[in-house]
């Protein structure tokens, strides 16, 4: 039998297939149209030649259903996942050289390495669990011994997160997106320039007729960085003999009084 | 000094270091040889034994003041600290590092026939177990082997205390057996590394 299904609506195929236990993500190849799921059984039965089976277009099509479906069905995507890496499993194999001679031979020895080797694993493994009830029962007594510092080591508490569904746990998260408080944008201070100062200075020292606060000058609402600009256009100006400045104290006012008589460049 | 009082001060430094000290860091601590140090140290935890809730242990060579057994209860309730327990699971993981250590997580998935990914992050949290290197393998696996917290969580000095499995010697002697046929070991090890060797048939 050749799988190949064609024709009427893919919904009532859909419904025909899912009758029959096949649920799978719908395929559209050239061999074969229908669920995954019974694509790999069919290839699994060598009904569908493997080689007909293109897996990078397979891929494609499940991306463009992932983009065109609105919310992801965890078990249709988990689904596709274990039957899209069966089909990778099954075309690697044939992609891999066979042995052909003493083949036979070889079988056997490998036959009879591996039953040792799972003889010997499975006594191992009796024995590691005989051992971790030892452990278990020690440990029970011994680990409650309490070290120095013990109160700074407590683990973080464990949460059990096995009663929760997929669902919930994104609905948690988009509950705590919703809520999570978008941080407070902080405006950077109005930044001035020390030419920009100097010229602000000289403007503002111009009106003044014989002597004025640093404060005055700035005005009240200067930052700091302004405060800093103003400052350093203060001493530029008192370099230049364009101005004097006084302070009796430090942090004291500091009165500014602007000297006509250097001033030859002042606008 | 008289042994009681170097025995008060053995507890006193003891009580300060919070790693806890060797014999010898005690002995040239307290003046004294290793001799008197350790027997000193016998009558502290003789001493303790009688009257505290304190108990020394000796933990490769390291020797600790930590809270006895009896009274753990009380110091579970005050750390908030549910008592120390270990599912099947996880002991069964837990003596599979024990005695293969250093080993990766595909190996002790391969004993195990599932995937141990969570124990072992759950003993790497508990403190038992840690990851002491990678192995020179593909994808360099983490190893994992125990650490002074198991041998101290146990009451064991040392790993040779742990119980010998006879099918794990069993293993050993027949590894070593094979390396003795080897006439050129060294040749067999670096055959091993550079696969696969000339006139192997590619395997399937």
């Amino acid at each position: 039998m050749k799988a190949k299904v064609q024709g009427a609506g893919v919904s009532a195929e859909q419904q025909s297939f899912a009758e029959l236990g096949y649920t799978g993500f719908p395929v559209r190849l050239a061999a074969f149209e229908g669920p995954l799921d019974l694509l790999v059984h069919l290839v699994r039965k060598k009904e569908v030649p493997l080689e007909e089976v293109p897996l990078a277009e397979i891929c494609d099509q499940y991306v463009e259903y992932l983009k065109e479906a609105e919310e992801a069905q965890v078990e249709v995507t988990s689904a596709f996942l274990v039957m899209a890496a069966t089909l990778l499993y099954l075309k690697s194999r044939l992609l891999l050289p066979q042995h052909k001679e003493g083949a036979v031979e070889e079988a056997d020895d490998d036959y009879e390495e591996t039953r040792r080797a799972l003889l010997r694993q499975v006594a191992q493994y009796e024995q590691f669990s005989e051992v971790g009830k030892f452990l278990q029962a020690r440990y029970e007594v011994f680990g409650r011994m309490y070290r120095r510092g013990a109160a700074s080591e407590v683990e973080a508490s464990e949460y059990d997160l096995s009663r929760l569904t997929v669902e919930e746990l994104s609905e948690r998260l988009q509950e705590l997106l919703e809520n999570a408080r978008p941080r407070e944008a902080k405006l950077p201070e109005e930044v001035i320039s020390l030419t920009e100062a100097v010229a602000e200075l000289r403007r503002k020292l111009a009106k003044v007729k014989a002597k004025t606060t640093f404060e005055n000058l700035t005005g009240p609402q200067a930052g700091a960085l302004e405060l800093a600009a103003f400052f350093l256009g203060l001493v530029h100006l008192v370099f230049m003999q364009q101005a004097r400045a006084r302070q009796a104290a430090p942090f004291a006012t500091i009165w500014v009084e602007p000297r006509k008589e250097g001033a030859s460049g002042a606008g | 000094m008289e042994q009681a009082e170097l025995a008060r001060a053995l507890e006193a430094i003891l009580f300060a270091s919070e790693d806890g000290a060797s014999l010898s860091q005690l002995a040239d601590t307290c003046e004294v040889d290793e001799e008197t140090a350790s027997t000193a140290l016998a009558a502290l935890a003789e001493r303790l034994q009688a009257s505290s809730g304190l108990k020394l242990v000796n933990v490769k060579g390291i020797y600790r003041l930590v809270t006895r057994p009896e009274v753990a209860p009380y110091v579970e309730r005050f750390l908030a600290q549910p008592p120390a327990k270990l599912g099947p699971a996880a002991t069964v993981t837990l003596a599979i590092v024990a005695y293969k250590q250093p080993i990766t997580r595909p190996e002790v998935d391969e004993i195990r026939g599932v995937n141990s990914a969570y124990l072992l992050d759950k003993l790497e949290r508990r403190g038992l177990i840690k990851v002491v290197g990678r192995k020179d393998a593909p994808g360099r696996p983490r190893l994992y082997a125990t650490t002074d917290l198991f041998l101290q969580s146990l009451g064991l000095e040392s790993l040779d205390e742990l119980p010998k499995l006879p099918a794990l010697e069993a293993e050993r002697a027949e590894e070593a057996e094979a390396k003795q046929l080897a006439v050129f070991p060294e040749v067999e090890a670096a055959l091993e590394e550079s696969s696969p060797g000339p006139g192997e048939a590619p395997r399937s």
